[in-house]
């Protein structure tokens, strides 16, 4: 095995769960989510003397996933997935060890947010980038990643009041 | 996850980003470094030979179409069970009538239109080379006309899902609606970039005005 090989493997034995759940959390699909994210690390590999010079190679895998995505999601609205039902049940089933009611509603209202602040939550949240790393990676001035972050907050949050409002209003 | 450069957390944002967290906490990916890689060196070596410009040969052709007869069937249960491949795209079809269908960036329409005839599927297949300019590597549709457009409705059975890291359309010849047809249109940008609309059409698509998808629309 040549350097560089070494070096992705090491690369993807230590970031691939990370970006994987942070792909998971923005398209709340496990099975889209490791197709996504097994394709971005294929093509991380394939570009592998680039990728290796990006400022967090991780996040530019979860960047490509989350663009495979949405040209994904376009391509797919006239079509149905193979097995309906399947995909449903994938659609709606909690991802691993989601215990908790503010799982479901976030993790709703995270994919309902603008690309650019999704991306900025997930590598803050997901990949626990600083602010610094994560304008490094988007290519953004840090002030501007953290108005995005800020944004994403604040629509997190009224997700999570109307939802807590709904339920007070069930009672 | 460290909070220290947040620039504020209102109250209950600690709470929301540990929700976050509990809610993936645990994935993890199955595919080993050895997926991983053969899907890369796959990546790489599709774009090359687009790159070098290997198409699809005539003999190829040919011999494609000539597996596609009822004789050449290796028949499973009774019924046909037939794979063609190494002219672009691969199709298998089973003995339920079911058609898989892989294609490269490289394929002959005109081979590829053949065999779904062959196969018994209402279907039209082009390629359109887009002018300078075009990205082919964001989404792209033909437009609408009046004589051929999107269903009102998906259809079920006509789909599509990833196996080894590869697009494969699968297609329920009993599923088509008439008056539609299973649509393939590759779009070729430059050098080393194509996009694949499929889909359902009503009306069968002969010619088509390229266009881009439209951006979804931003969140509330």
């Amino acid at each position: 095995m040549d350097r560089g090989s070494e070096d992705f493997a090491a690369f993807y034995e230590r970031h691939r769960d990370p970006c994987f759940r942070a792909v998971l959390a923005a398209v709340a699909d496990r099975h889209l989510a490791e197709e996504l994210t097994a394709e971005a690390f294929a093509r991380a590999w394939a570009h592998w003397r680039k990728v290796a010079r990006h400022p967090a190679p991780a996040a530019w895998v979860v960047r490509t996933a989350l663009n495979t995505h949405v040209s994904w999601w376009r391509r797919r609205r006239r079509e149905v997935a193979w097995d309906a039902a399947g995909a449903g049940a994938a659609e709606r089933a909690p991802a691993d060890g989601d215990a908790t009611a503010v799982g479901p509603v976030v993790r709703d209202a995270l994919r309902r947010l603008p690309m650019r602040q999704r991306e900025v939550v997930v590598l803050r949240v997901f990949l626990d980038l600083d602010t610094r790393s994560t304008a490094a990676a988007l290519g953004l001035a840090p002030g501007t990643v953290q108005a995005h972050l800020h944004r994403a907050m604040k629509a997190l949050r009224a997700e999570l009041e109307d939802e807590n409002e709904r339920e007070e209003l069930k009672r | 996850m460290s909070t220290d450069d947040f620039d504020t957390l209102a109250p209950g944002d600690e709470e929301l980003l540990a929700g976050l967290h509990r809610s993936v906490a645990g994935a993890a990916l199955t595919a080993g470094t050895a997926d991983v890689v053969a899907l890369g060196r796959r990546m790489r070596n599709r774009r090359r030979a687009v790159v070098a410009g290997i198409g699809t040969s005539a003999a190829a052709i040919v011999a494609a179409i000539g597996v596609l007869a009822p004789s050449a069937g290796t028949g499973t249960g009774g019924g046909r069970d037939l794979t063609i491949q190494d002219a672009g795209f691969t199709m298998r079809e089973h003995s339920d009538g079911t058609v898989f269908l892989t294609v490269d960036q490289a394929f002959s329409p005109t081979l590829l239109q053949a065999a779904l005839d062959k196969a018994g599927v209402p279907s039209a297949v082009l390629v359109e080379q887009l002018p300078a300019g075009w990205d082919a590597t964001r989404p792209i549709q033909c437009k609408d006309t009046a004589a051929v457009h999107a269903p009102p409705m998906p259809v079920s059975g006509i789909g599509l899902a990833v196996v080894d890291g590869r697009t494969e359309y699968r297609i329920t010849k009993s599923a088509v609606p008439a008056g539609q047809f299973v649509t393939l249109v590759q779009f070729r940008g430059r050098p080393g970039t194509v996009w694949d609309s499929f889909g359902l059409r009503t009306g069968r698509q002969s010619t088509c005005e390229p266009e881009y998808y439209p951006d979804p629309k931003p969140a509330a």
